[in-house]
């Protein structure tokens, strides 16, 4: 997510002149790329990809031969804690905040300034609310879903027809299952696309972020009174069900009107292995790829794609967001194969259930890769970015010169985290992710599987699996850190 | 299953075997000297913005000076070094630039122009 300089050059070096015409704001993409990480060296890339390696082997020899993890074993906080958190004035607040910024987005879009690094429409969305939420969900529950701003709208229009009708609206339509998280799949290959791809080579405007939200909201009101507010909202939501994902992992969780804690990673294997489950874990590992391939790994293909398109007469931009889309869709099916190509394997192993049911079943252990995955492109730009969050972004939120908190002046101190911290932070992040993956994958085996001999086999396909993505994941930083 | 022994045996092996090996190929990382840049480097600017002889990546070890000598051949707004923050007015050429690399990371130097358009001349690569 470093709206880069590189895409540009290419562009320039590509048609210099005519570039020149074509990017007028060039000057926005600025402060987001004030600080690029170095690549993780040869020899930490080396000693991470032998630890995983050595790991794996090691946990599958000391593996236990009994399911722990499958039971939750969910406990309710004392009663005094769950009133405290989970009452109706906290969740009017929360509700307010949440259609606040929502609100907030919205104007600083369409009346703030144009350059994205000084508007808060683009800061927020995309790192506040995009990373800051996975992180605050894995440490405390599902919060997004109190905060969520098109439940709250949807809650209080819905309150107030029941107060004018006397009745509740009734959902003419019911949910249907094959739909699954299919939706949420969508919204966040689509979400992503606005962020990496739509600028067409800077990043994206606050205005065009601002269409995309009154898009996005439109289509989700109109999902909330088709199959009811709660119930599109667990299900059919994108950011809802992506945040909830990783809400999965941590200890917390709210039932009803409490406040519960679970023994360590008992939730994950609760993951709803529907329809689409498996797609959403994967796309979430393809984008994260992607951004930090594009600059690396995928550098040259994607150049080619351009040059490619831009000789067939497509404008710049047109050509960079088509050779760029092509790429991120190439990046989802290797990683999707990928995955599915595990799980054929664990399908030749006897008593296995049907290919797709067995997909399913594991795709939960997926999703701490998934945090690894962006804990360690990430890690650098959201703590700066989020510096500019709480400094100049909180006091002017508009770009106009506003200086609400006195903060107004404030900057981003690059030199908050130095190269070594950043690398360690990342290769810690993809091995421990890898040993959670693993360790979730095992015990569901030994669920699914009759004994454990069968189940130790099918975990060699899934061992090949995560080490892949894994070794992948430290690859891909060896080569660009972005 | 193995008794509890051998299990933790093994891991405070596959622990200890990781610190080894961790240390030995840090240590003999550091031990290698890259090609950093020293002294006066010299940018050239043509008419248009853009770097002579295209975008050079300049190398630096963390605590070295940096020095830039920056040839316009037009007036410009500025010369920017992202990260540190240091902004020049482009007025007049040369522009020179004299400051420790205090910081690690990726950086770029651009040229900005009062129509807005702006591009990288060069990069600078510190090493932590």
């Amino acid at each position: 997510m470093r709206w880069s300089r590189l895409k540009l050059a290419m562009g320039l070096a590509f048609a210099s002149p005519v570039a020149a015409l074509l990017f007028p704001d060039i000057a926005s993409a600025h402060a987001l790329v004030g600080r690029k990480d170095l690549p993780v060296p040869a020899w930490l890339f080396a000693w991470g990809a032998s630890l995983v390696l050595i790991i794996s082997f090691a946990l599958l020899s000391v593996a236990w031969t009994t399911a722990r993890l499958q039971d939750e074993d969910w406990r309710a906080m004392p009663r005094w804690f769950s009133r405290a958190v989970l009452n109706a004035g906290t969740q009017i607040v929360c509700g307010l905040i949440g259609a606040g910024l929502f609100v907030l987005v919205l104007y600083a879009g369409f009346r703030g300034i144009e350059d994205p690094t000084q508007n808060f429409s683009i800061i927020f969305v995309f790192y506040t609310f995009w990373l800051g939420l996975v992180l605050l969900s894995v440490l405390f529950g599902d919060i997004f879903r109190a905060f969520n701003p098109w439940r709250a709208i949807g809650r209080a229009v819905s309150g107030g027809f029941r107060l004018v009708a006397g009745q509740s609206a009734p959902a003419p339509f019911k949910y249907p299952e094959r739909l699954g998280r299919w939706p949420a799949v969508l919204g966040v290959l689509l979400f992503v696309w606005l962020e990496l791809i739509a600028g067409g080579g800077v990043a994206p405007s606050p205005h065009d972020v601002a269409v995309a939200t009154v898009v996005y909201s439109a289509i989700t009101f109109i999902c909330m009174a088709l199959f009811g507010v709660e119930e599109w909202i667990s299900r059919g939501e994108a950011f809802n069900a992506y945040f909830g994902m990783f809400a999965r992992l941590g200890p917390f969780e709210a039932r009803d009107d409490e406040v519960g804690r679970r023994r360590f990673l008992t939730g994950a294997p609760q993951w709803a292995t529907v329809p689409g489950a498996a797609a959403l874990v994967l796309t979430s590992i393809a984008v994260t790829s992607f951004d930090g391939a594009q600059e690396g790994v995928l550098s040259g293909a994607i150049r080619w794609t351009f040059e490619r398109c831009s000789d067939a007469g497509l404008s710049l931009p047109d050509a960079f967001r088509v050779s760029n889309t092509i790429w991120l869709l190439i990046t989802l099916a290797v990683v999707s194969g990928l995955y599915w190509l595990g799980v054929a394997g664990m399908h030749t192993v006897r008593s296995s259930p049907p290919i797709k049911q067995l997909g399913r079943s594991f795709a939960h252990s997926l999703i701490p890769i998934a945090l690894a995955y962006l804990v360690a492109h990430y890690f650098s730009a959201f703590l700066y970015q989020e510096q500019a969050q709480f400094t100049y972004i909180l006091s002017d939120p508009l770009g106009h010169g506003s200086d609400l908190f006195g903060t107004a002046g404030g900057g981003i101190n690059y030199g908050i985290v130095g190269s070594n911290t950043v690398w360690y932070v990342q290769v810690a992040a993809l091995v421990v992710g890898h040993v959670v993956a693993l360790t979730l994958a095992h015990d569901r085996a030994l669920k699914v599987y009759d004994n454990v001999r069968h189940a130790s086999r099918s975990q060699y396909f899934m061992l090949a699996v995560m080490v892949g993505f894994t070794c992948f994941g430290l690859f891909l930083l060896s080569q660009a850190n972005a | 299953m193995q008794s509890r022994a051998a299990r933790l045996g093994l891991l405070a092996a596959v622990i200890v075997a990781a610190v080894v090996v961790f240390v030995v190929l840090k240590n003999n990382n550091n031990d290698e000297s890259s090609n950093t840049a020293k002294g006066v480097q010299v940018l050239n600017v043509d008419a248009s913005g853009n770097p002579v002889g295209g975008v050079k990546t300049l190398t630096y070890n963390k605590g070295d000076q940096i020095q830039l000598h920056v040839n316009l051949a037009a007036p410009e707004d500025e010369v920017h070094v992202h990260g540190y923050e240091i902004e020049k007015p482009a007025e007049h050429s040369p522009v020179t630039f004299s400051f420790p690399a205090n910081l690690d990371g990726e950086f770029e130097v651009e040229v900005h122009r009062s129509d807005k358009t702006e591009g990288p001349i060069a990069t600078l690569h510190v090493n932590p």
